[in-house]
C-alpha cells in the first residue's frame, strides 16, 4: 500500500468521523436540548380528547321518588366520514341504508325508515367526523350483527348511551317537560354556566322543569383521552388523563306523584264522562247546541299555606319518553296538530279560559270593599231579595222587557231561572247571575265607585298576571278594562274594532265573562289566596335543588307576591256562601258532593266542609267551559283546586264532580300509589292472562295459557302466568286478583255514569 | 478441479484463523436491532381486539437469515471469485435495470422492483455490489488511475445511474455516486482529475435539474421519494420524524411504547424512517449505541482495507465502506432533518430483503478480503 492510499484512507476516516459527529450532535440537539417541545407536540399529535357527557340530574317528587332518571340504551350510530369514504354510488348507498333500516326494525321498538336515516345523515348539526345517531333502544343483537359486518356497513356502530327516562310515562309530562337535541338557535342563545358548555345535539331541556332547571340538571362533562393513529383510529386509552364527568343536580318537586296520578286519572275520567253526555236543547232556540267535545282540560292542586303545587294535570298528555333521541318528525307534527287537541300544550298554565261564575267571589270582594252594597240598585249584603231570573240595565231607556231585549239591555240567569230571597251569601251558593249583574252595572255607572273595582280586585288575587310559577311559557290571562280596550283599539283597529266600553261590558265582567281570561293556575291561586286569608304567593313546583349526594344547592321557600286585605266579615259571609255550594241542597255543586248520580261522590261535607264555586263559561260557537274552584277543609285549608274542562257544559256537572272525587280521595279515603310506566305496561299485558286465569279458577274454562306455557320461558321478559294468578312481565309481578278488582271497579263506575247520563 | 479442491482444503485452517470477528459480530448485532425495530414499527397498537402484527417480523427474520448465510458463503468463496464474475454480474445488473423499467411494479411513483411470488426484488440494490466489484476491477488493475481508466469507470457507473434515474430513485443514485467517489478517491486518482470530476458532477447535476425536460412533478419525485403530494407532505413527514425523535428524549419511551410510532404518524417507519423508531423508543442513548455499532463496523471495514494485501480487495473494501457510510449518514440525516428526504434504507436495520441481503453480501466480500490477506502476496498478486 503506497503512501497516497494510506493518506487517502486517513482522509476517509476523518470524513467518516466528522459525519458521525454531526449526526450525534444533531441527535443531541433533538433529543436532549429541544426534547421538551417535541414531547409536547408528540402528546398533542396522538392524543384526542373525547367528551364524556355527564348524566343529567334526576327529578324527584316531594317524597323523593324518582320521576325522571337516566337509563342505558343501545343506540345505532353512523360515522359520517367513514360512511362517506366508502364511496357508494347513489343506488348502493340507498341499499345499505335500507338494509340498516331493516335490521334495526327487526330488533327495535319503533319503525325506522330509510328517509329518517338520510335525514339524520344530512343533519348539519353534526360534524364531519361525528357519529350520527339513527336509532335508539335497539336490541343488543345488532351489536353483533353490525360488528361482524363492518366491511358491508362502513362506519355503523352500535353503542351504549345514557338517555333520559321518564319513569311514570305520561304522568306529569307537561310539568316535567322533555329533552331533545340542542339545535342551532339554542346553541347560539344558551348561556351555560361554567363547565357546562354545549355541543350541538347535546341533550337539552325543551320544556317544563327540564327547560327551566336546565342549568341545574345539566352535569359537567368529563373527558377521555385516547391516543389515535394517523387515520384517527383509537390505539390506546389514557386512563391517567381521564376526567370523570360530574352528574347534574337533582331537582326536588313539590308534586306528589300519587296525587298527580289521581288528578290525571280523574281528569281523564271527567273528560270521557263529559263526552258521553248529550247537550240539552234550548226550548226557545232553533239552533242545534254544540256537542260536548271535551277536547281537553286541566286541574291544578295547590297548598294554600305555602303556594306549593301539589299536582297539576293537563289533558290530553303525551309520553316524554318519545322525545328520547329527538321526536320523529311525523310524531312531532301529530303532537302539535290542533286537530289532535295539542297534547303538548300545558293547559294548566297556558290555557286561558273565561272563569265564568267562579269569578263571582272576586266581584263580591270588589263590591264589599268598594262599598257598593247598599248603594244605587244594589241592596245591602245581608238583605235578601228576589232574583227574577233576568236583569234589565239601568242605563236602558225602555221599560218593557220585550222592547229593551232587542237593544241588548237584558241579561239572564242560566235557563232564566229565578232565585228567591238572594243575599250575598246565597248569591254565591246558588250562583245568581242577576245579583252580580246588578253589582257589575252599579260599580261602573255610579261615579262614587272605582269603575274598574272588579278588575282591580281580581288583579289583587293574581288574575290577569302571570302567577310566577316555576315553569316556562306561562300565559298572562286577561282582565278587560275601559282603558286597555281603548288602548288595544287604538293600537290595532283591525283586530279590535271596538274601543268603547259600555255598562253591559262591566256586567259581563262581573260574572267572569266578556273577554275575562284566566289560566287554571291563576284560578287555583286566587282561591288559595282567599283560603289562606289573603296572602298571594307565586306557586312553587320545585322545593329544592340538591346534589346527587343529597346536599342542598338551593331551596325554594314560599314566595310571597302581595297581600290582599280581606274584611273578616266579608270573608265569613263568602265562606258560608261557598260552603253552601257543596252542602246546601240548592248549592250548585250539592249533587256532585252528595250523590253519585252526576259522577260525583258522597262527601262528608258536614264533617269536612268544602268551599267551592262552580263556573259555566260561555264560549262563542262552542259548548260551555266547565269550571270548578274549591278549597278545603274550610277551617284549615290544605288543598285549593281549580278544574277546567273545555266544551263540557255546566261546571256543576263535570268539573264539580271531578273535584269532589279528588277531595274525597285526598281528604277522606287516602290516595293510592301511582303505578310507574313499567307497572302500567305490565298490567295491560297481564289483563288478558288474568281473565283466562279467572275463568279457570271459576271453572268456566281450561287454563290454556298455563298448561301450554313453557316452564323455561324467560321470567324477566314474560308474560308468564302461574297457577296462583300472578303474571310476571319484564320483572314486574302483577297480582290478578287486584288487577281484576280494579278493572271491575272502573267498569262499575262507567256503568253508573252511563245510567246517570 | 483437483487443484482447486486441494487449494481449498489447504486454505481452510489459515482462512479460519484470519476471520475478522468484528464484522460478523457488529453486523449481527445491528441486524438484531433491525429485527426488533422492524417488529416495533409494524406490530401496531397491539390491543386486545387487534393482536400484534408479526408478518413483517417473520419476513424480516427470513431476510436476515438469508443475509447471514449469504455473508458466510461469500466469505468462504472469496472476493476473487467476484472478480472473475465481474463481467456477467455487471451485464446482468444492466439487463435487470432495463427489465425493471417495463416488467417492474410501480411503488410510490418509482418503478424499481420486481415482484416475485409475494416478495419484491430491487435490482438496483444488488447493483451496488456489482458496481463495487466492477469499479474495483477497473480502478484496481494498475497502480495508478489514468484519465482513460477514470473515464471507463465513470461510464460504467453512468450506465446504471441513468437507468435508475428513469425509475426514478434519487436515493440509490446518490449511493452509487458515493460508492464511485469513495473508490475513486481511495484508488489514488490525481488531485486535479478529482477536481475536474467534481466540477463535471456539479454542472451535470445543475443541468439535469434545470433541464426543461424534467417536469416539475418529476423533480419533486426525485427530491421527495415518499409521497406524490410532494412539498407540504414531505415537510409534514419531516416534522413528524423530528417530533418522534425528540419525543424519545435521553432514555426513550421504551420498546413498543413510542407514541408516534404506535400511532403510525411517521411514514415509512419500517423502512426509510426506521431510525425514528429507534430514536423514539430508545432515546438518545439508544440512538448513539446504534450509531456506535455502525461506527465500530465501519472501523473494522476501514481496518480491513488498511490490511488488504491486494488492490482489488482494498478497493472493494473502500466501496463497501463508502456505501455503508453514505447510507447511514443519509438515512439518519434525513430522519433528523439534516439531509433532504430521499428513500434510502438504513443498512441491516430497515425492513427490505434486497437491502439486507446485499449488505450482508458486501460484508461477506469484506470478510473475504481480511481472510485472504496473505494469499495474494504469496502468489505475487500485489
Amino acid at each position: 500500500m503506497d503512501d497516497l492510499t494510506r493518506y487517502r484512507m486517513r482522509v476517509v476516516a476523518v470524513v467518516a468521523i466528522s459525519l458521525f459527529a454531526a449526526l450525534v450532535a444533531r441527535l443531541w440537539y433533538l433529543q436532549v436540548i429541544t426534547t421538551e417541545q417535541a414531547v409536547a407536540v408528540a402528546e398533542q399529535n396522538v392524543t384526542r380528547e373525547i367528551r364524556v357527557t355527564a348524566p343529567r340530574g334526576r327529578i324527584l317528587d316531594v317524597q323523593g321518588r324518582v320521576l325522571v332518571g337516566n337509563r342505558i340504551t343501545t343506540m345505532v350510530t353512523i360515522n359520517r366520514r367513514e360512511f362517506d369514504q366508502a364511496d357508494f354510488d347513489e343506488e348502493q348507498r340507498l341499499q345499505v341504508l335500507t338494509r340498516i333500516a331493516i335490521e334495526v326494525n327487526r330488533s327495535g321498538k319503533e319503525l325506522l325508515k330509510t328517509i329518517d336515516i338520510e335525514a339524520a345523515l344530512d343533519d348539519p348539526a353534526y360534524g364531519l367526523y361525528d357519529d350520527v345517531p339513527v336509532a335508539v333502544d335497539v336490541g343488543e343483537d345488532l351489536l353483533i350483527f353490525f360488528g361482524e359486518r363492518s366491511d358491508q356497513y362502513p362506519g355503523i356502530r352500535v353503542v351504549d348511551s345514557t338517555v333520559r327516562s321518564y319513569l311514570y310515562g305520561n304522568l306529569a309530562s307537561h310539568l316535567l317537560g322533555w329533552v331533545g337535541p340542542l339545535n342551532d338557535t339554542e346553541y347560539r342563545n344558551r348561556r351555560p354556566p361554567a363547565g357546562k358548555d354545549y355541543a350541538l345535539r347535546d341533550e337539552v331541556g325543551k320544556s317544563g322543569i327540564e327547560l327551566l332547571f336546565e342549568d341545574d340538571l345539566r352535569g359537567v362533562a368529563g373527558g377521555r383521552v385516547v391516543e389515535v393513529d394517523r387515520l384517527g383510529r383509537i390505539v390506546r386509552e389514557r386512563d391517567d388523563l381521564f376526567l370523570a364527568p360530574i352528574t347534574g343536580d337533582d331537582v326536588v318537586l313539590t308534586i306528589d306523584i300519587d296525587l298527580q296520578y289521581l288528578v290525571e286519572t280523574e281528569l281523564e275520567r271527567a273528560v270521557f264522562a263529559a263526552r258521553s253526555r248529550e247537550p240539552e236543547r234550548d226550548p226557545d232556540s232553533e239552533e242545534e247546541p254544540p256537542d260536548f267535545d271535551a277536547p281537553g282540560g286541566a286541574v291544578v292542586v295547590l297548598a294554600p299555606g305555602s303556594g306549593d303545587v301539589l299536582a297539576m294535570g293537563s289533558y290530553p298528555s303525551y309520553d316524554p319518553n318519545e322525545s328520547i333521541g329527538g321526536f320523529r318528525v311525523d310524531r312531532w307534527n301529530e303532537l302539535n296538530d290542533p286537530a289532535n287537541d295539542l297534547p303538548m300544550f300545558n293547559r294548566a298554565i297556558q290555557g286561558e279560559y273565561a272563569p265564568g261564575s267562579t269569578f263571582k267571589l272576586f266581584t263580591a270582594h270588589a263590591a264589599w270593599h268598594e262599598g257598593v252594597f247598599g248603594t244605587g240598585r244594589v241592596k245591602p249584603a245581608e238583605e235578601p231579595w228576589d232574583d227574577p231570573g233576568y236583569y234589565v240595565l239601568q242605563s236602558c231607556s225602555g221599560t218593557e222587557v220585550e222592547d229593551v231585549e232587542a237593544g241588548g239591555c237584558v241579561f239572564r240567569n242560566a235557563k232564566s231561572a229565578p232565585n228567591p230571597q238572594v243575599d250575598l251569601e246565597r248569591s254565591l251558593t246558588v250562583s245568581s247571575d242577576v245579583y252580580y249583574y246588578t253589582i257589575g252595572e252599579s260599580i261602573y255607572i255610579n261615579p262614587i265607585h272605582n269603575e274598574t273595582g272588579i278588575q282591580d280586585a281580581a288583579e289583587d288575587y293574581g288574575m290577569g298576571l302571570r302567577s310566577g310559577i316555576t315553569l316556562p311559557f306561562e300565559q298572562d290571562g286577561f282582565l278587560p278594562t275601559p282603558q286597555n280596550r281603548e288602548q288595544r283599539h287604538s293600537d290595532n283597529p283591525t283586530a279590535f274594532p271596538y274601543g268603547d266600553w259600555y255598562p253591559g261590558d262591566n256586567v259581563n265582567v262581573a260574572i267572569g265573562q266578556g273577554d275575562v281570561l284566566v289560566t287554571p293556575v291563576q284560578l287555583a291561586n286566587a282561591f288559595a289566596t282567599f283560603a289562606n286569608g289573603g296572602t298571594l304567593r307565586s306557586p312553587n313546583v320545585v322545593s329544592s335543588v340538591r346534589t346527587r349526594d343529597g346536599d342542598e344547592v338551593r331551596d325554594f321557600g314560599p314566595r310571597q307576591m302581595a297581600t290582599v286585605d280581606i274584611d273578616p266579615e266579608f270573608r265569613d259571609i263568602a265562606l258560608a256562601g261557598l260552603s253552601g255550594v257543596t252542602s246546601d241542597e240548592h248549592g250548585t255543586a250539592y249533587w256532585a258532593f252528595n250523590s253519585e248520580a252526576t259522577g260525583g261522590v258522597y262527601f262528608p261535607v258536614d264533617r269536612v266542609p268544602i268551599a267551592g264555586k262552580t263556573g259555566t263559561a260561555e264560549v262563542r260557537g262552542k259548548a260551555d267551559t266547565s269550571l270548578f274552584a274549591a278549597f278545603g277543609p274550610i277551617e284549615q285549608p290544605t288543598h285549593a283546586i281549580a278544574a277546567v274542562i273545555e266544551e263540557a257544559g255546566f261546571g256543576s256537572q263535570v268539573a264539580a264532580p271531578l273535584v269532589a272525587r279528588l277531595l274525597k280521595a285526598v281528604l277522606v279515603d287516602g290516595i293510592e300509589e301511582a303505578p310507574t310506566a313499567a307497572v302500567s305496561y305490565a298490567r295491560s299485558v297481564a289483563l288478558p292472562l288474568c281473565v283466562d286465569w279467572y275463568q279457570w279458577i271459576t271453572g268456566e274454562d281450561s287454563l290454556g295459557h298455563l298448561e301450554g306455557s313453557d316452564p323455561t320461558a324467560d321470567p324477566t321478559s314474560g308474560p308468564v302466568l302461574d297457577a296462583d294468578g300472578r303474571v310476571r312481565v319484564r320483572g314486574e309481578v302483577i297480582d290478578c286478583t287486584r288487577l281484576l278488582e280494579d278493572v271491575a271497579e272502573v267498569l262499575e263506575g262507567l256503568d253508573a255514569l252511563r245510567e246517570g247520563a | 478441479m483437483t487443484s482447486v479442491r486441494h487449494q481449498f482444503r489447504e486454505a481452510r485452517p489459515s482462512l479460519a484463523r484470519h476471520i475478522d470477528i468484528g464484522v460478523p459480530v457488529f453486523s449481527l448485532l445491528l441486524a438484531g436491532v433491525g429485527v426488533v425495530m422492524v417488529y416495533s414499527a409494524t406490530r401496531g397498537p397491539a390491543t386486545e381486539l387487534r393482536p400484534a402484527d408479526d408478518t413483517f417480523l417473520k419476513r424480516h427474520l427470513v431476510f436476515a437469515g438469508i443475509g447471514v448465510v449469504v455473508m458466510a458463503l461469500t466469505a468462504l468463496i472469496g472476493h476473487r471469485w467476484a472478480r472473475r464474475l465481474m463481467a456477467p454480474a455487471y451485464l446482468s445488473m444492466v439487463g435487470l435495470l432495463f427489465a425493471v423499467l417495463s416488467a417492474g411494479i410501480e411503488v410510490k411513483g418509482s418503478r424499481a422492483r420486481f415482484s416475485l411470488g409475494g416478495f419484491q426484488m430491487q435490482p438496483s440494490e444488488f447493483g451496488k455490489v456489482a458496481i463495487i466489484v466492477a469499479l474495483a476491477v477497473i480502478l484496481g488493475s494498475g497502480d495508478r488511475v489514468g484519465v482513460w481508466r477514470l473515464l471507463v469507470a465513470g461510464v460504467s457507473v453512468a450506465v446504471p445511474v441513468l437507468l435508475i434515474m428513469a425509475q426514478p430513485d434519487l436515493g440509490t443514485i446518490l449511493v452509487y455516486g458515493a460508492i464511485f467517489a469513495g473508490m475513486v478517491f481511495v484508488a489514488g486518482v490525481r488531485g486535479r482529475h478529482l477536481a475536474v470530476l467534481c466540477l463535471l458532477l456539479l454542472t451535470g447535476t445543475v443541468a439535469v435539474l434545470q433541464s426543461e425536460r424534467l417536469e416539475a412533478y418529476q423533480l419533486e419525485r426525485l427530491l421527495v421519494f415518499i409521497d406524490e403530494e410532494a412539498d407540504t407532505r414531505a415537510r409534514y413527514n419531516l416534522e413528524q420524524a423530528e417530533v418522534a425523535i425528540g419525543n424519545g428524549g435521553i432514555t426513550g419511551k421504551g420498546l413498543f411504547q413510542g407514541t408516534q410510532n404506535v400511532s403510525d404518524l411517521v411514514p415509512e417507519q419500517q423502512t426509510d424512517f426506521i431510525f425514528t423508531v429507534i430514536a423514539e423508543e430508545t432515546g438518545f442513548v439508544g440512538s448513539v449505541v446504534v450509531l456506535g455499532l455502525f461506527g465500530l463496523l465501519l472501523a473494522r471495514i476501514w481496518r480491513i482495507g488498511r490490511l488488504a494485501d491486494d488492490r482489488f480487495g482494498l478497493l472493494v473494501t473502500a466501496g463497501v465502506f463508502s456505501m455503508l457510510l453514505f447510507q447511514v449518514f443519509q438515512s439518519v440525516g434525513m430522519s433528523t432533518g439534516m439531509m433532504p428526504i430521499t428513500g434510502i434504507p438504513l443498512p441491516l436495520i430497515s425492513y427490505g430483503g434486497s437491502s439486507v441481503v446485499v449488505t450482508f453480501l458486501a460484508l461477506g466480500l469484506v470478510q473475504s478480503v481480511h481472510m485472504r490477506r496473505h494469499q495474494a502476496r504469496d502468489r505475487g498478486m500485489f
